[in-house]
């Protein structure tokens, strides 16, 4: 099968539920990379990787989970049309053999559409260990459509999976598609519909049950909508046509599950055991604690430590040699140039790389262990006090690592109101790039406690936020409906290839964005044009906030990058010790106002391709607006509190 | 029209779409107008047998539920009646619908009895049985079993989710965990999902 892939889609293409374990088998399948995950709506993109079946390059896609065909949502939307438009060539229907019944009510889907296809039955051998066994050679013979028992993290049966692709691919396996038989009427009517209808990209009959179904992508194609509508209109008077048709799957799959499904004795769990731990409410609240508490004290010591050996590794193989090489070029320009962009390189090794590497790893473990939706469930309640459910949690958390993608995934959230609010208090959460300022600076020159200080008072602010905003945002909200994925042991090689693939987005974007930065920056300064620009801003940055005026520059760079803001600072201070030219208390102001102002260019960019201009611009003013109240606040208080604005240490 | 068939047809309609119902839906079910379809919802709102709000939709609650399948009850014992002592084919749904108003409650149980408890009456719909217990799935406890009735909501995002992970009438459900009150933890065909208490509370099943 020789397909130009982008006309026609991929050879291969995997179909399935979230949380099947799709994205694990495209990781085994390809050598491209992809991100594995735990909870719906990672894998919005259609991921596309190459594999060698039979000295033959296929091409392989990984298309977004879902629970059905259709068009209810963008996820839906786009993996329908890959497999209606683009055939591909061979569809892997990845399925959760612990899931069996749920997961057959897409197949039964696929099967209508009648394209070459193979069933993999995912997590068999975990099945197996739950005393279940699956008659797969009966359900192949049932679905008229091959299954292949396969164990996707462990590489388990994905050989005779590649085996009866090809064989799908040589045209040699004979397909006697099942097909679901519905309620009279319904049979009625597709018989009428397909008499009218003409041959598209789908068979016939298939085409009627969408149009029954009322399917929106569907309607707009069809010529003869008149004749059409007015039989199913005159059936939907008696009938309620999704549902009826959608209880027939339902059914349907559970018939089929039962008849292929041989229950054993399950055997006790380790993880059955860990479930529940951190699930009940007591044990459950204490194990957040403590999960949450870990993962932040190993970001703080492990980024602290690495933070360290950066600095050193940099003097030592890099600062060291080549700064007398600099010093002994005569031309004032290209020194100010070079020396000014090391600086900013060492800046960045010093500052964003060390916590923003660790804290992908935390949360990638945490992920793929399949935590996160425990934490939805456990944090629903309080997320309630914001006007929130539990599944903002999980967009929230990504937060923590970069906002970009964090408002992305907002939408997994069910309505606009719960994703405009979500990504107000995403804008506020300190991103990895915020968490390295407050480390990099008030953890490393003020103490650890203080650190935590800022956190706290931003995440109070977030919460206070979530009150009041909430309440005024129009618009209803959906409640938490989340599926539970079960508890798996993280692999070592998925989690370092997800944080390498992030930490790699990292290095590309900021790396060159700190450097220039950092040469036009000095140039500005050597130049004497930097005084001018920051003389405007004075009475805020000096006299409001007061910090020193070259802060305040430093503030607007911080809009590229916020963790650049800290970056410049060492630059333009002409030290990496704070305590050289700036007081605690002002290094405290400086990286409270950080954490909280303006979401910066990347994320404003993702809130206008979300919302549009007006919240984007809305969004930001707000941030900006509450940064410089709080910072100057926050600061008067500390004063009133009998704290000096002067020496070395805060109290 | 009486009480009696507002709550039937109004349960019939929740079940088979599986949401709230419309007012002119109720209308064109019963044939009578919308406005005499408002003032009789009016009058069972205050006997907190139905739930609506004006751009909402109708809802039964858990007592108007119970009230409903009484008639229902009623209803579908008397088609089994009539087709299985009888033998009479046609007709059988219209006479059993008069006779179902004035049917007594002691004669329904001796009928029941008579008949053998059936479990299905001739169209093959499950008849409810005499002491099932409803609730909204948010006054189950943990380790409780149940069965849907209905989603009560009127949120199509809501629902779409509910249906493809296969809350639908008659799905049988258990409760794994729960926090104080909500949200829980339910098996849904063997799978395991989570909801928060306002999407339980409009959830209505039937205790096993």
């Amino acid at each position: 099968m020789s397909c130009n892939p982008k006309a026609c889609g991929a050879d291969i293409a995997l179909v399935g539920n979230p949380n099947t374990g799709k994205s694990c088998l495209f990781n085994q399948l390809t050598t491209a990379d992809a991100i594995v995950s735990n909870y719906p709506g990672t894998t919005v993109e259609i991921l596309e990787g190459k594999t060698a079946i039979d000295n033959k390059v296929m091409h392989v896609a990984d298309l977004p989970g879902i629970y059905n065909l259709g068009s209810s949502s963008d996820d839906e939307r786009a993996a329908t049309d890959y497999i209606i438009e683009k055939k591909p060539g061979v569809i892997v229907n990845v399925v959760d053999a612990a899931l069996l019944e749920r997961n057959l009510y897409l197949t039964l889907q696929l099967l209508e559409l009648e394209v070459p296809m193979v069933i993999a039955l995912n997590f068999y051998e975990e099945l197996e260990d739950n005393g279940i066994s699956i008659d797969y050679n009966n359900l192949s013979a049932l679905l008229g459509v091959p299954v292949v028992p396969i164990d996707a993290l462990r590489g388990a049966g994905i050989d005779i999976l590649v085996k009866t692709i090809d064989t799908i691919m040589q045209d040699s396996y004979k397909f006697d598609y099942y097909h679901l038989k519905y309620d009279d009427h319904i049979e009625k009517a597709i018989d009428k519909i397909t008499e009218i209808i003409e041959e598209e990209n789908i068979p016939k009959r298939t085409a009627s049950i969408n149009l029954i179904e009322e399917d929106d992508v569907e309607w707009g194609k069809a010529g003869h909508k008149e004749e059409v509508r007015k039989i199913i209109d005159e059936l939907s008077k008696e009938h309620a046509l999704n549902t009826e048709i959608a209880r027939e799957r339902h059914g349907q799959a559970a018939l089929l599950a039962q008849k292929v499904m041989i229950q054993g004795k399950p055997k006790k769990h380790f993880k059955d055991f860990l479930d529940r731990f951190t699930t009940e409410p007591l044990t459950g609240g204490i194990s957040l604690v403590f999960i949450m508490g870990l993962s932040f004290f190993s970001l703080f010591t492990i980024g602290n430590y690495l933070s360290d050996l950066m600095g050193k590794w940099f003097d030592l193989l890099i600062a060291n040699p080549l700064n007398p090489l600099i010093k002994a070029i005569p031309s004032t320009a290209l020194q100010t140039v070079l020396t000014w962009g090391l600086q900013g390189i060492n800046a960045g090794l010093q500052i964003a790389l060390p916590y923003i590497f660790i804290f992908y790893l935390v949360l990638g473990a945490l992920e793929d262990t399949g935590y996160l939706p425990r934490m939805a469930y456990l944090l629903d309640r309080l997320m309630h006090k914001m006007h929130l459910h539990g599944n903002a949690i999980i967009p929230m958390m990504l937060g923590f690592g970069c906002s970009v993608p964090a408002v992305l995934a907002t939408r997994i959230l069910p309505n606009k109101k719960d994703r405009i609010l979500t990504s107000i208090l995403i804008c506020m959460i300190p991103c990895s790039a915020r968490t390295a300022v407050i480390f990099g600076a008030v953890g490393k020159f003020i103490g650890a406690g203080y650190a935590l200080l800022i956190f706290g008072i931003v995440l109070s602010l977030i919460f206070a936020v979530g009150y009041i905003l909430g309440r005024f945002l129009p618009g209803e909200s959906t409640g938490l409906i989340m599926e539970m994925s079960e508890y798996r042991l993280p692999q070592l090689k998925n989690v370092w290839k997800k944080t390498w693939m992030r930490v790699k987005d990292f290095i590309w974007v900021a790396f060159p964005l700190i450097i220039i930065g950092s040469v036009v920056l000095g140039l500005l300064k050597v130049y004497g044009v930097l005084e001018i620009i920051t003389k405007p801003f004075a009475p805020i940055i000096s006299g409001w906030l007061m910090l020193p005026a070259i802060a305040g520059i430093t503030l607007v760079y911080g809009i590229l990058r916020k963790e650049m803001a800290l970056e410049l600072l060492f630059v333009l201070g002409g030290s990496s010790r704070l305590l050289n030219f700036m007081t605690p208390l002002q290094i405290f102001i400086f990286t409270l106002v950080v954490a909280l102002y303006f979401p910066c260019v990347g994320t404003l960019a993702v809130l206008k391709h979300e919302f549009g201009w007006k919240k984007s611009l809305a969004i930001s003013l707000f941030t900006i607006a509450l940064a410089v109240a709080i910072g100057g606040f926050v600061g008067r208080l500390f004063l009133i509190m009998g704290v000096p604005n002067h020496g070395n240490q805060l109290i | 029209m009486k009480k009696e068939d507002y709550l039937e047809e109004l349960y019939k309609i929740q079940c088979r779409n599986n949401r709230v119902a419309r007012v002119t839906e109720l209308a064109h079910a019963l044939k009578v107008s919308d406005s005499s379809v408002s003032e009789m919802i009016r009058r069972l709102q205050k006997e907190k047998l139905v739930t609506f709000e004006r751009f909402g939709g109708i809802s039964l609650t858990a007592a108007g539920i119970k009230e409903a399948r009484k008639v229902i009850r009623k209803h579908q014992l008397l088609e089994v009646f009539f087709s299985k002592v009888l033998k009479i084919k046609t007709h059988s749904h219209e006479e059993a619908h008069l006779m179902e108003h004035v049917l007594s409650d002691a004669a329904t149980d001796k009928l029941d009895s008579v008949l053998k408890k059936p479990k299905l009456c001739p169209d093959g719909n499950p008849i409810p049985e005499k002491n099932s217990e409803v609730v909204s799935l948010i006054q189950l406890s943990v380790k409780s079993k149940a069965e849907v009735i209905f989603v009560a909501s009127k949120n199509k995002a809501c629902l779409e989710r509910l249906n493809s992970l296969g809350l639908v009438p008659q799905a049988k459900v258990r409760v794994v965990r729960k926090l104080s009150r909500g949200p829980l933890i339910l098996n849904v065909k063997g799978s395991e999902i989570a909801l928060g208490p306002d999407v339980c509370a409009s959830i209505f099943v039937e205790k096993k």
